[in-house]
C-alpha cells in the first residue's frame, strides 16, 4: 500500500483513505483501535469482537492470560472500582495499573521470593548443623570427664 | 470472603471497543457489568459454563449475543447442563480474571 495522507476536518473527523479500509478489510459500522506505536504516533487496528471458538478467540485468551502474567491488568473491589475503571476506559486514558499485592507476585518478584527462602533455609540448616556437632562434642567430653572419675 | 477482579488489557481494550460498537445500548452495558462484577465478588454469581472443554475458564452472557471469558482461581465440576455443557461451581474462588469479551451469536 502506498502511503497515503488525510485532511482533519471539524469535529475530528478523517476520512479513511479506500485502499486503508480495504487493506484493513473494515465495512461500514466496524469499530478501530487507535493506539500509541512508541514514537510519538498511532497505530490503527480494526476491533473486532471474534466468535467464541474460533481461532482468534483463543488466540485472544492466551493473549489476556499472557497480560495478567505480566502484571498488565487493573484489580477491581468493587462496583465503584470498575465504574471508574469503565469510564477511564471510554475516555481511551490508560488505566492505572495497580502494584500487585504479595499473593499476587510477577515471576520475577517470585523468583526473588524463592531465592532469599532458600538462602535462609541454607543458613538455618548449616546453624542447626554447627549446634549438633557442639552437642555432641560436649557430650563426649562430659562422657570422658565421667570415665575420668570412675 | 474478600474477592478480587483483575482486568486483563486485552479485556479493557475489548470492553472500550464493545461500547463503540453498543452506540446507544451505553446504560443497559454498563448496568449488566455491574451485575456480573457485583456477582462475582459478592459470591451471588457461584456457577457458570465452562468456556472451552479442557480449560479452567467459564463465560457468563453480556449482552445482545456477546458473552465475557473469566477464569476463577478455583473452580469444581458440577455436572452438565441441558446444553451438554460442563458448569463450574467456582463459589471458593477469591480471585477472577477477566479475559475477553467474544460474540456467541451463529
Amino acid at each position: 500500500m502506498a502511503r497515503e495522507y488525510a485532511r482533519l476536518r471539524e469535529r475530528n473527523q478523517l476520512t479513511l483513505p479506500a485502499s486503508v479500509v480495504e487493506q484493513m478489510g473494515l465495512s461500514l459500522g466496524d469499530i478501530v483501535e487507535f493506539s500509541p506505536n512508541g514514537n510519538g504516533g498511532v497505530q490503527i487496528h480494526p476491533a473486532k469482537i471474534v466468535k467464541v471458538g474460533s481461532a482468534e478467540a483463543h488466540e485472544e485468551e492466551q493473549d489476556a492470560k499472557k497480560d495478567i502474567q505480566e502484571s498488565r491488568y487493573t484489580v477491581i473491589r468493587s462496583v465503584g472500582e470498575f465504574r471508574k475503571h469503565v469510564e477511564k476506559l471510554r475516555k481511551g486514558e490508560t488505566p492505572s495499573v495497580q502494584e500487585p499485592e504479595t499473593n499476587h507476585l510477577t515471576e520475577s518478584q517470585r523468583h526473588d521470593v524463592e531465592a532469599v527462602v532458600e538462602t535462609t533455609l541454607m543458613k538455618l540448616l548449616s546453624n542447626l548443623v554447627e549446634v549438633e556437632k557442639s552437642l555432641r562434642k560436649r557430650h563426649h567430653e562430659e562422657r570422658a570427664a565421667q570415665r575420668r572419675k570412675v | 470472603m474478600k474477592r478480587e477482579l483483575r482486568s486483563a488489557g486485552k479485556f479493557d481494550r475489548k470492553l472500550a471497543s464493545l461500547f463503540e460498537a453498543l452506540e446507544g445500548l451505553e446504560k443497559e452495558l454498563q448496568s449488566r457489568l455491574d451485575e456480573l462484577v457485583k456477582g462475582l465478588l459478592d459470591g451471588s454469581i457461584s456457577k457458570a459454563p465452562q468456556h472451552h472443554p479442557t480449560d479452567d475458564t467459564c463465560c457468563l452472557p453480556l449482552i445482545d449475543g456477546y458473552v465475557v471469558v473469566f477464569r476463577p482461581n478455583q473452580s469444581l465440576e458440577l455436572g452438565q447442563d441441558k446444553a451438554g455443557r460442563n458448569i463450574l461451581d467456582f463459589s471458593k474462588a477469591t480471585l477472577f480474571d477477566l479475559l475477553n469479551i467474544e460474540d456467541e451469536q451463529e
